[in-house]
């Protein structure tokens, strides 16, 4: 698959001058993962190489070697890490690449391949450092009709800490549909969480001056599994989070 | 020196209990179960207990400072301090090892897709 169009990249030859590389977390994502990776290969950027990397976070079901098998290159997790340790692995290996920018993409589907372009091009027009891809920021409820009470709640709720710690507005904390620039994911290859990074991540963005945008964008609900994140996880989570944001706001 | 025979049971009790500590620490540490390195605070635990133990005036005059009407109660407070700032310290070691350990599977999986490109290439 696509993939790696830019393995050969001679320079001044088509030099297409510009590298995004796609970081595409999975965990036990078999069943999805090939959906994604065919979408992935079909996005096409103006000036701008793509490279997909998968980062199998210890999967049992095959995920790498089906990856693998597609023609993406996969970076193998020893055991399972995290979404965050994926996520921080991908950028290190993007970044060693030499990529101009960086995207994460969930393995799950989730995240429409397609709405990339829009990423970049709102990275560009606001001359943004990284630019996050929310399911809500068109909707002025932030979109109770499509989760649970609980779920909601819990997602303004970490807006309002995120509000108060950056003094920016975000619909959707927790996605980790984002694109970042060279200088931004250094930073997530210096510092990110292991676990549920996303909400800190913008607080420590903000706080070394980077510029975050977020941009309504297309999302999907799961196709195949379920969600790994369980109702006690939930609460852990949910607790979890905003503690580290907070102390992410006066870290050392 | 104080004689053994005039220590109250408690204190007594704890002596006996800091000497079998000292002597399970120093064995783990001579079978190379524990580093020298974090044997030193059970060792400093086991001092400080002792001699607090046997030097009854200094168990008193830190019972008093602290308020503490039955002096061998002023030990386990000097237990549960030093069982705590060992736990802390049990949590730095663990997120030391625990964000070494990660850098490190990082670093291998970023080798091995090295390896396996090189040996593509070599094909």
């Amino acid at each position: 698959m696509s993939a790696s169009t830019g393995q050969n990249l001679s320079p001044g030859f088509e030099s297409p001058s510009r590298l995004l590389v796609v970081v595409v977390p999975a965990y036990n994502e078999k069943t999805n993962i090939a959906g994604v990776l065919a979408e992935l290969s079909a996005v096409r950027l103006e000036r701008t190489t793509v490279e997909v990397v998968v980062v199998d976070d210890g999967s049992t079901d095959g995920t790498a070697e089906l990856a693998r098998r597609l023609g993406t290159e996969v970076v193998c997790l020893p055991f399972n890490m995290g979404i965050g340790m994926s996520v921080q692995t991908g950028v290190l290996y993007a970044l060693k690449r030499g990529a101009d920018f960086v995207v994460q993409v969930d393995g799950d589907g989730q995240h429409v391949p397609g709405e990339i372009s829009k990423l970049l091009a709102v990275l560009e027009t606001t001359r943004s450092d990284v630019v996050v891809g929310s399911r809500f920021a068109r909707k002025r409820r932030g979109g109770l009709e499509s989760t649970t009470l609980a779920r909601w709640l819990a997602g303004r709720a970490l807006a309002m800490v995120v509000r108060l710690l950056t003094g920016q507005r975000f619909s959707d904390t927790t996605s980790g549909f984002r694109i970042y620039t060279r200088r931004a994911a250094q930073l997530v290859a210096h510092s990110y969480s292991d676990d549920y990074p996303e909400v800190e991540a913008l607080v420590a963005l903000v706080r070394r001056g980077f510029q975050v945008t977020e941009i309504g964008v297309q999302m999907r609900r799961r196709i195949h599994g379920k969600s790994s994140i369980g109702a006690w996880k939930s609460i852990y989570y949910f607790i979890k989070v905003i503690l580290s944001s907070c102390i992410e706001k006066v870290r050392a | 020196m104080i004689a053994l025979a005039g220590l109250q049971r408690i204190e007594l009790i704890a002596v006996l209990a800091c000497g079998v500590l000292a002597a399970t620490v120093f064995e783990l540490v001579r079978r190379g179960k524990i580093k020298e390195k974090y044997s030193l605070l059970w060792f400093l635990t086991v001092a400080s207990l002792s001699i607090l133990s046997l030097k009854r005036e200094w168990l008193h005059s830190l019972a008093s400072s602290f308020g503490i009407y039955y002096p061998p109660s002023a030990l386990f407070l000097a237990l549960i301090f030093f069982v705590i700032f060992i736990l802390i310290h049990f949590s730095m070691v663990l997120t030391k090892l625990m964000n070494q350990n990660q850098k490190l599977a990082q670093r291998v999986a970023l080798l091995e897709v090295e390896v396996l490109r090189e040996q593509n290439k070599a094909r």
